[in-house]
């Protein structure tokens, strides 16, 4: 109790050995998976054609193709697992996370919006602030419908709410698409993918995911006093407004920007808190660097699973996340059962 | 030479030897049947062609289309209109299915496989609208590009695939695959094994090295969307800088008809001058 309500400059001092050793493991599975994800693809190349010279069509794959990949999947996953452990702790409730408060939706709204009018061939980055604007806009309406300390029904259909308009703009795009190529290129974009992106796509969304992921981390301190109360919150000298603010735009920035470059990719930022939640004594303070690295482990290896399952086409991303996500959702909803009634 | 085409197809449209009275009606609900309809039918017996598909279709076909009829494909268009003959396509089947159980008679168009197979769906379509010598006038005219293409055709083939934005590649057992063998392209698509349409990993694309890539830029230029982006990949740039890209449109290929002499002969034209130029840089 003392740790959390210490009002220190730094965050540090809660951390424990033991924090230590989780991060150092989770850190260890990162980088594994990351050289993993480098090999594992339909050509064979070997992990030195990463630092080879020249212009040899496995230098290139490595450099142009899967480095970008991996460097997404670190950024985009890590992203998704912090901003699910902060918007849980903000709202607390343990079922928050970006697609279920509808921000994942919104911030695919406006990027589909941006490619299907053709706004991002002459002006790349309307890509990510139009994303970023959407989940802003889906994270500040969510808070506006649920009120201040939302039951998780409440929350769940103000989530509801918002996606549902999100997929409702969507869907309209796809109605009025021109053709059924453009109509199915939505509809695969939707599902999430790390596939084909370039280290432009990279270099375009990392500043937002960045300053997003930034915003969260330097939030620590103020979840652990929100855990307590917001009466208590305010007590400890924390300015409620500045917090939430910090929060959603942090969530807003890190969703956006990812999703603006590899679709909508869900239950990573539900998952991911609640597998690592008992390794950190519940505390939001030290939840959020555990779901950081434990988000883009997870993302990682799911990009992998999507290569090695053997479809005639590639397994969506978003999809896979889905189909684990979905019934690890309904479990963690039997579980609190009792809070819904 | 592709307005001589078309002009000669026109020509025998009109002077059809069927009287007005005795004449199919016919309804296209398909863009590609909408071409065939178009060189194989007389105007006064299109009761109405499917709207759209104006990317997919040359405009010197496009041009034959201006005043006539169009529909938005519906059910409710085709029972008013009770046609002889309704012809449809992939998209539109379920449409089809409903009109058929109300007694109009509906055929489906499917994609031809290759080039022999559009020949003989073109006079089978030409028989059912009364002009079965527009049918066999259209076949031997492309018979005639293919006996040129192999004419002009040297030995060895280029290597090269249709790709386009989002890995889309055309296999065999396509229309594309057999006016590019026709052209002097081998298929690296058909080579990697792919069956009729299908996305192609670009890391594969790599590895193959083609020497050509045939792409709709023009197109994608016009009509961005979200994989057009795809094609203007760094990895593609890089890794493939001496590759030919031939800007050979949808509308050649997409559908067999009077668009398929001019996607051989052109082709053929395209190929010459990318041998040429790769015959330079050695």
């Amino acid at each position: 109790m003392r740790s959390i309500l210490s009002a220190r400059p730094s965050g540090l001092a809660s951390f424990t050995a033991h924090d230590g050793r989780l991060l150092l493991l989770l850190g260890g599975l990162v980088a594994i998976l990351a050289v993993l994800s480098m090999v594992i693809g339909p050509a064979d190349v070997p992990l030195s054609a990463l630092f080879a010279p020249g212009d040899d069509p496995t230098t290139i794959i490595m450099q142009e193709l899967r480095l970008p990949r991996v460097l997404l999947a670190i950024c985009v996953g890590g992203t998704l697992g912090l901003s699910g452990a902060a918007l849980q702790g903000l709202l607390r409730n343990p079922l928050a996370e970006p697609g279920l408060v509808g921000a994942s939706s919104a911030a695919a709204l406006g990027a589909v919006l941006v490619l299907y009018f053709g706004l991002y061939t002459a002006f790349p980055l309307a890509l990510p602030v139009a994303a970023i604007v959407g989940a802003l806009l889906a994270i500040a309406l969510v808070y506006l419908l649920a009120g201040r300390d939302p039951g998780v029904l409440t929350l769940i259909l103000a989530g509801t709410a918002v996606s549902s308009l999100a997929g409702s703009v969507i869907s309209l795009a796809i109605n009025l698409s021109p053709n059924p190529h453009s109509a199915s290129e939505i509809v695969f974009w939707l599902m999430g993918s790390l596939k084909d992106r370039s280290l432009d796509h990279f270099t375009l969304s990392l500043p937002f995911m960045a300053v997003g992921a930034a915003l969260l981390l330097s939030s620590g301190r103020a979840l652990d006093a929100l855990a307590l109360g917001e009466d208590t919150a305010r007590t400890l000298g924390f300015s409620l407004g500045r917090v939430r603010f910090f929060l959603v735009a942090g969530t807003g920035l890190a969703v956006g920007a990812g999703v603006a470059v590899t679709g909508a990719i869900g239950f990573i930022g539900l998952v991911v808190p609640h597998l690592l939640r008992p390794f950190v004594g519940h505390q939001p303070r030290r939840l959020l660097p555990a779901s950081l690295l434990g988000g883009m482990a997870l993302l990682l290896a799911a990009d992998i699973g999507v290569r090695l399952i053997p479809t005639q086409l590639e397994l969506k991303l978003g999809v896979l996340t889905a189909l684990v996500g979905a019934p690890f959702f309904l479990a963690l909803v039997l579980k609190t059962r009792k809070v819904m009634a | 030479m592709y307005r001589l085409t078309i002009l000669s197809i026109l020509i025998l449209s009109l002077a059809g030897p069927a009287g007005a009275g005795d004449k199919v009606r016919v309804m296209s609900i398909d863009n590609c049947a909408n071409q065939l309809i178009l060189v194989l039918a007389d105007r006064d017996q299109i009761v109405s062609l499917a709207k759209g598909g104006e990317v997919t279709t040359l405009p010197e076909i496009k041009a034959l289309a201006e005043g006539l009829p169009r529909n938005e494909r519906s059910a409710e268009e085709i029972i008013r209109a009770r046609p002889d003959v309704l012809f449809y396509g992939t998209w539109t089947g379920s449409t089809a299915m409903t009109v058929k159980r109300l007694g109009i008679r509906a055929v489906r168009l499917e994609p031809p496989r290759d080039v022999e197979q559009a020949k003989r769906q073109i006079v089978d379509i030409a028989r059912m609208l009364g002009h079965e010598e527009r049918g066999r006038a259209l076949a031997a005219r492309i018979a005639h590009q293919q006996e040129d293409a192999a004419a002009r055709r040297p030995e060895t083939h280029l290597h090269g695939l249709v790709y386009r934005s989002g890995g889309y590649a055309y296999g065999a057992d396509t229309l594309v695959d057999s006016i590019m063998q026709t052209a002097g392209i081998d298929n690296v698509a058909a080579q990697l094994g792919q069956r009729l349409a299908g996305t192609i990993e670009m890391e594969t694309v790599l590895m193959a090295a083609p020497q050509v890539l045939l792409d709709d830029q023009l197109r994608d230029r016009a009509d961005p969307r979200i994989a057009t982006d795809f094609l203007a990949h760094p990895a593609l740039r890089r890794g493939l800088p001496q590759v030919a890209r031939i800007q050979f449109p949808m509308a050649f290929w997409l559908c067999g008809g009077a668009a398929t002499p001019i996607a051989i002969d052109t082709l053929s034209t395209l190929v010459d001058t990318h041998r040429a130029i790769l015959e330079g840089r050695r």
